[in-house]
Parts: C-alpha cells; sequence; structure tokens
C-alpha cells in the first residue's frame, strides 16, 4: 500500500462514483485522512497503512464493509463510513466519509478556553454524548476508543461529532483496537477482557469526568509519587499508566479512600466541590464499584447518566451576591458560593411529581418533568429575567395551552401560551398536573 | 442569561502535564549564507513550527509544551532561557554569527544543565530536543563526545526525544545520528520541516500509547499487551 497524493483518483466501490484528493487533514494510528472532491461536495477519505500482518488487512475491510452496509446509528454524531474507496492500479484501501463541519473544536479546545462553557451548555454537550452512545449501543454495536482524538465539539450548539468510526464494531465481538490507555477500562488494560459496550460505559464516565471535573478521576497524589528523574524509580509512562489505570486504580474522590486526592493545585477541587451529591455519587459509582465490578450491574448506563444530567440541569442557579454559577444541592442548602463565599438566598424551587427544577434564569419545565409521554422534551415553560423586575425572575408560557395559578383569597388567574408569570410561591396546575413553586428549604404550598 | 449578567463560572482549564521543548539552533557563520537568507528560512520554519505546536497543544489534554532555545555557534548562548508557553511564544528571529563556528557539545552542556533530576518538575514528560544546523560540528571530536556524555549521562537526556534537522543535504551527518541515538528517527532534511510538528504530535501518541494498540492474536481472542504504534 502507498499513500495517496494530492489529485490521486479513488473510486467508490458500492456507488461507483470517483473521488479527487485533496490535502493531507489527519493522520491517525492506522491510517491517513484527506480532503476529497465528488463533483464538486467535499468528504473526507480514510486511506489505510498496511497492518502488521496482511491478514489484519483482510480483517479491517471486512468490518469496514459491515458498517458502510448496516448505516450510521440514528445519531447525527457519527461520522459513518459512507462507502469503501479502492485506487485503480493501487494496492490498498480507504473509505469515504463526510467531512466534519468546521463549527467543531476539540474538547481540549474547548475546556481550556479562558472562558469555559456555562453548566447548562456543558449538560447539553454531556447529554449529547449519552446520546450518541446509547444508539450505538442499543444498536448492539460499541465503539471501543472515547479518547480526547475522536470526540469534538461545537461549543455554541452543544453539538458532538464522532469520528474514527472504524473502530465500531459489533458488541462482543473481536477486535483490532483495544482503545487508548488513559481511557480505557482497567480490565482492558489489564487484558482481562476485550473491550465491549461494557467498557465503552467505563471510558465515557470517564470522558464526562473530563468534562465537568476537568481532570483524570484517577489521576491523584498517588500517580503524582510515581513520577521520578532518578536512576531506577522512574516508571515509563506505559507502566505509570499501567499502575494507576489498571491495576491499582483508585478513584480521586473515593469516600473510603482518601490516598489518591487530586493534586493541590488540580482543577478538580474547585470543580468537585460545586456539584450536587447526587451528580457526584454517580462517578465515586462509576470509580469504585465500576472498577470492582466491571458488568452492567457495577457501571452506569447511559440512561442512568441521562437521568442525573436532566436532574443536575435542574440545579443550575446562580448566586444572589456575585451571580456566580452554581448547582443548588438540596442536601447540602446552606453552601457558601464558590466565587464570593457568602451563602446566597435560598432559590425559588418548582416541583411537580416529587422533583423540582430551580427557578433560575434558563430553566425549563418539559412534557418530561409532567410525564406527559405525548409532549417529550416539548418546552411547556421558560425562565426569564427581566431588567424591568430586578432580582426576580419570570417563567414564560412556551405551551399551547393556558396555566391556571391558584392565589390564596383570590379567583384562579390564566397566564396564556406566550405570557409570562412573576414567579413567587404560588400553585399552579400546567397540563392537567399540579405544580407548585416555593422557597427552598420550605414546605409547598398546600 | 440576560444582557446584563456575565456568566461567572470557574476557569483555569484541565489539569495537564509539562513537556520541555528545546531548540538548539545553529547559529554559525555559514548560516549568514546566501545574503542571510538561510537564517531567515530557519528563523520562518522555527516560527510555522512553534504555530503547528500550539494547535497540536491546543487539542490534546496531556501536556503544556514550554519552549526553550539556545543559539550556538562558537559558544551557546541562551535565545530564549525560561520555559515559555508555547501559545504565548513570539519567535525573536536569530542571527548568524560573523565567523562562528558550529560547536555543539558546549550547547549539549547547556541543555544538560537544565535536565537535571532536580531541575525538571517530577511530573514532566520526558522532553523534546531538537538541533538544527547546516553543517558538521566543528569541536574536537573528543570535545563533541564529552559534551554528548554529559546530556545523555543525564536519564531525561537519554529518555528525551531527540530530533535533529539537516539544512541542506550535506549536513546530514554521523554526529547528528549519533544525537538522535535511535535507528528508527531519521534525520530530517530542512525540505520537511513541516514533518517536525508531526513528530511531536506523535509523541503524544507514544505516551498514550494510543489508538493503534492493536491486539497480536485477535484471531485467537486472546488479548496482549503489544502497542503497534505506527508513525
Amino acid at each position: 500500500m502507498t499513500e495517496l497524493q494530492t489529485g490521486d483518483k479513488v473510486r467508490m466501490q458500492a456507488a461507483l462514483e470517483e473521488l479527487v484528493i485533496g490535502d493531507r487533514i489527519g493522520e491517525g494510528g492506522q491510517g491517513t485522512v484527506y480532503r476529497a472532491n465528488l463533483n464538486g461536495r467535499s468528504f473526507a477519505v480514510k486511506w489505510y497503512r498496511p497492518a502488521r500482518r496482511p491478514a489484519d488487512d483482510a480483517l479491517i475491510y471486512a468490518s469496514l464493509a459491515k458498517l458502510v452496509e448496516s448505516g450510521r446509528p440514528p445519531h447525527p454524531a457519527f461520522i459513518w463510513p459512507i462507502d469503501m474507496v479502492k485506487a485503480e492500479g493501487r494496492n490498498g484501501f480507504g473509505y469515504v466519509m463526510p467531512l466534519m463541519d468546521r463549527r467543531f473544536v476539540s474538547f481540549a479546545q474547548m475546556l481550556s478556553a479562558s472562558e469555559p462553557p456555562d453548566f447548562r451548555m456543558l449538560i447539553r454537550i454531556g447529554l449529547n454524548l449519552v446520546d450518541s452512545f446509547a444508539s450505538l449501543h442499543t444498536a448492539g454495536l460499541c465503539y471501543r476508543d472515547i479518547n480526547f482524538d475522536n470526540l469534538w465539539v461545537d461549543p455554541a450548539s452543544g453539538d458532538v461529532a464522532i469520528i474514527d468510526n472504524d473502530n465500531v464494531g459489533t458488541n462482543g465481538g473481536k477486535a483490532l483496537v483495544k482503545g487508548t490507555m488513559r481511557f480505557m477500562a482497567p480490565e482492558v488494560m489489564r487484558d482481562e477482557a476485550l473491550p465491549s459496550a461494557t467498557t465503552d460505559l467505563y471510558s465515557l464516565a470517564l470522558f464526562l469526568f473530563y468534562l465537568f471535573f476537568f481532570g483524570h478521576p484517577l489521576d491523584g497524589e498517588l500517580v503524582e509519587a510515581s513520577y521520578s528523574w532518578d536512576e531506577g524509580k522512574r516508571l515509563t509512562e506505559e507502566e505509570l499508566m499501567l499502575k494507576h489505570f489498571g491495576k491499582e486504580p483508585v478513584f480521586v474522590f473515593d469516600p473510603d479512600n482518601p490516598v489518591n486526592r487530586p493534586v493541590s493545585d488540580s482543577p478538580m477541587w474547585i470543580w468537585w466541590s460545586l456539584y450536587p451529591g447526587f451528580f457526584k455519587d454517580m462517578f465515586v459509582r462509576s470509580f469504585t464499584t465500576g472498577i470492582t465490578d466491571p458488568n452492567l450491574y457495577g457501571r452506569l448506563v447511559e440512561g442512568v447518566l441521562r437521568k442525573g444530567l436532566y436532574r443536575l440541569e435542574d440545579s443550575i442557579w446562580e448566586c444572589s451576591t456575585c451571580t456566580a454559577r452554581m448547582l443548588y444541592d438540596p442536601d447540602d442548602p446552606g453552601r457558601a458560593c464558590w466565587n464570593c463565599k457568602t451563602v446566597p438566598q435560598p432559590p425559588l424551587l418548582l416541583t411537580v411529581l416529587g422533583s423540582s427544577i430551580v427557578l433560575a434564569e434558563g430553566a425549563v419545565l418539559t412534557g418530561r418533568h409532567l410525564r406527559a409521554h405525548d409532549l417529550g422534551e416539548k418546552v411547556l415553560a421558560q425562565v426569564e429575567a427581566d431588567g424591568s423586575f430586578p432580582g426576580r425572575v419570570l417563567m414564560r408560557n412556551k405551551g399551547d395551552d393556558p396555566w391556571t395559578v391558584f392565589l390564596p383569597g383570590e379567583e384562579p388567574k390564566m397566564v396564556q401560551p406566550k405570557q409570562r408569570l412573576l414567579v413567587r410561591p404560588v400553585t399552579l396546575e400546567i397540563a392537567r398536573k399540579r405544580v407548585t413553586i416555593h422557597q427552598a428549604g420550605q414546605q409547598p404550598p398546600g | 442569561m440576560n444582557a446584563m449578567s456575565k456568566t461567572i463560572m470557574p476557569g483555569g482549564g484541565i489539569a495537564r502535564r509539562p513537556l520541555h521543548f528545546i531548540i538548539l539552533a545553529d547559529c554559525s557563520g555559514s548560516m549568514r549564507a546566501d545574503d542571510g537568507k538561510k537564517i531567515q528560512a530557519l528563523n520562518f520554519a522555527i516560527a510555522e513550527m512553534l504555530q503547528h505546536l500550539t494547535a497540536w497543544e491546543r487539542d490534546q489534554e496531556r501536556c503544556d509544551v514550554l519552549v526553550r532555545a539556545i543559539a550556538f555557534a562558537t559558544e551557546p548562548r541562551w535565545h530564549i532561557p525560561q520555559p515559555t508557553p508555547v501559545s504565548r511564544l513570539r519567535w525573536m528571529p536569530l542571527t548568524g554569527i560573523v565567523g562562528g563556528r558550529t560547536n555543539m557539545a558546549p550547547a549539549f552542556r547547556m541543555a544538560a544543565s537544565v535536565l537535571g533530576n532536580d531541575q525538571l518538575e517530577r511530573r514532566a514528560f520526558s522532553p523534546v530536543l531538537l538541533l538544527i544546523t547546516d553543517g558538521m560540528p566543528t569541536d574536537d571530536p573528543k570535545d563533541f563526545d564529552r559534551g554528548l556524555d554529559t546530556l545523555m549521562g543525564l536519564r531525561a537526556g537519554r529518555e528525551a526525544m531527540r530530533l535533529a534537522v539537516a539544512i541542506g543535504r550535506d549536513a546530514r551527518s554521523e554526529a547528528l545520528t549519533r544525537f538522535i541515538a535511535d535507528p528508527q528517527q531519521p534525520v530530517l532534511l530542512a525540505s520537511s520541516i513541516d514533518e517536525i510538528a508531526d513528530k511531536l504530535k506523535l509523541v503524544s501518541r507514544i505516551v498514550s500509547q494510543g489508538s493503534s494498540a492493536a491486539q497480536d492474536e485477535p484471531d485467537e481472542g486472546q488479548p496482549v499487551n503489544d502497542f503497534d504504534v505506527v508513525v
């Protein structure tokens, strides 16, 4: 096999169309990615280097052809192979796929920006990641190599793009790819298991931990103590990862084992302090039980992660003193603001069917909250700020039906679609469900 | 968010480890040749390389790249003495020294002076050393050996990724091959200076034992801990 050159032509094996190779846009472990042109439209072509063993080339080709045949999972995040390609008079093969939009940037770039995304955007991104991998796993497939190189994000919309889908295969099937060490499930690193949907769940939780806590969940003081330049003491990078991420992994915030806390200047400290207990508990489980019990019972499945992210979205508020973004924790209502260190006034909560939404600007009530399956994710109410009401928020009726507001000693009032309610402790009826607004820490009104 | 409020979130980025990158650039008299075009080309190439490095650093979560530079001729001097984040570096052009020789040993010693066990952060990755020259070393051969020994006597020097760029075909020499001391890593010709950033991209692949990690015996279903990093 040889490298392709600009101007070379490759032929799609099913569509029989010819693509003209353009500039090189990426380099992977297995091959090179080029821009390619088909009748004026841009695509990307990944062209493979020869495998160490020729038999592996046949395996790779067969696996890719299967992906082409099965088509993309329902989630749009996957940059999926469209067709296999070959070049006349040249050994080797590749596949053509859509070109990733320019709006996507690396997660590393987004998380290192001077102004990182706010919680609402981080959660939207997290939900998109969870939904995309859920669609893959539901189709009986697994990804096998979740890492920073393969996942991209549009920081403006929260959309994600998943590339390098040539790693994808049938869950439980044989694989040529083990993954990227820092993101591998420990049992894969120890060669006790092959990559699978179950190990994907570990890597997904690890990626989400990076997204919300800005560090690696196993990289703490124990790892720090292993670094050395002294002769005989220094471990290679591979030995270090195998030891701390594979053979002796300890979660940095393990409640029962404090030996591997983050190093003192780690950003993980401040981010960990911001999140409510229920959200942190998901990661405690992922990196304690999820390591010792590496199966679908020990690990968090996408449905659980999704539920936690939805609940976190309902917890977003801001400090009443300095307006720093915060997350309300009903189990720790007196928590001081991370920025100005004052204890904010408790927020107003909207409670329906046993769950609560903090009524801060941007919060939404959807059909999901009302368990109205016919409404799904439709937004029924959205919280807004208005300069005419300083220090207060309003709730706009975004649905198609009026709300009924019950005020003590008054006739019920209606909030018509598009109208707004000045948020205060009241009882409402929305889509035939009883909804209360009350101060956190106080009982909802009768 | 209303127009009046500003989003206040913790910043600071993600936790990364330092990767020291030291450039040893030849500023001998011959670099002034062709009416200074050679040294100008070198400055341009380094600035371009630093842009590639900045882009590479931006898109990965592991390394903070910290750059220093030594300009060497008869004697070496620090051109960038402090480890400087690559994204903040503004490359100040090098100039060739009239009558300056290509003494490499003192430059090796100068690099070694910042790579001692107690000078590097413990958590730092093995450094990257990049030697760029247009000619053969002019050191006394024994002194060249001693200079190289000083560098290779340090763990960080020995484990460093050592790259060499030869400007002009004549500059490829046994000396550069000995500096690299890795048969897998050839001397790069200046015409392919673009490849340096690609080589550094490879650093992340090597340290993370990356996505090409392949099982040796997939047919037998026995995973093995054998990583196949392909450049």
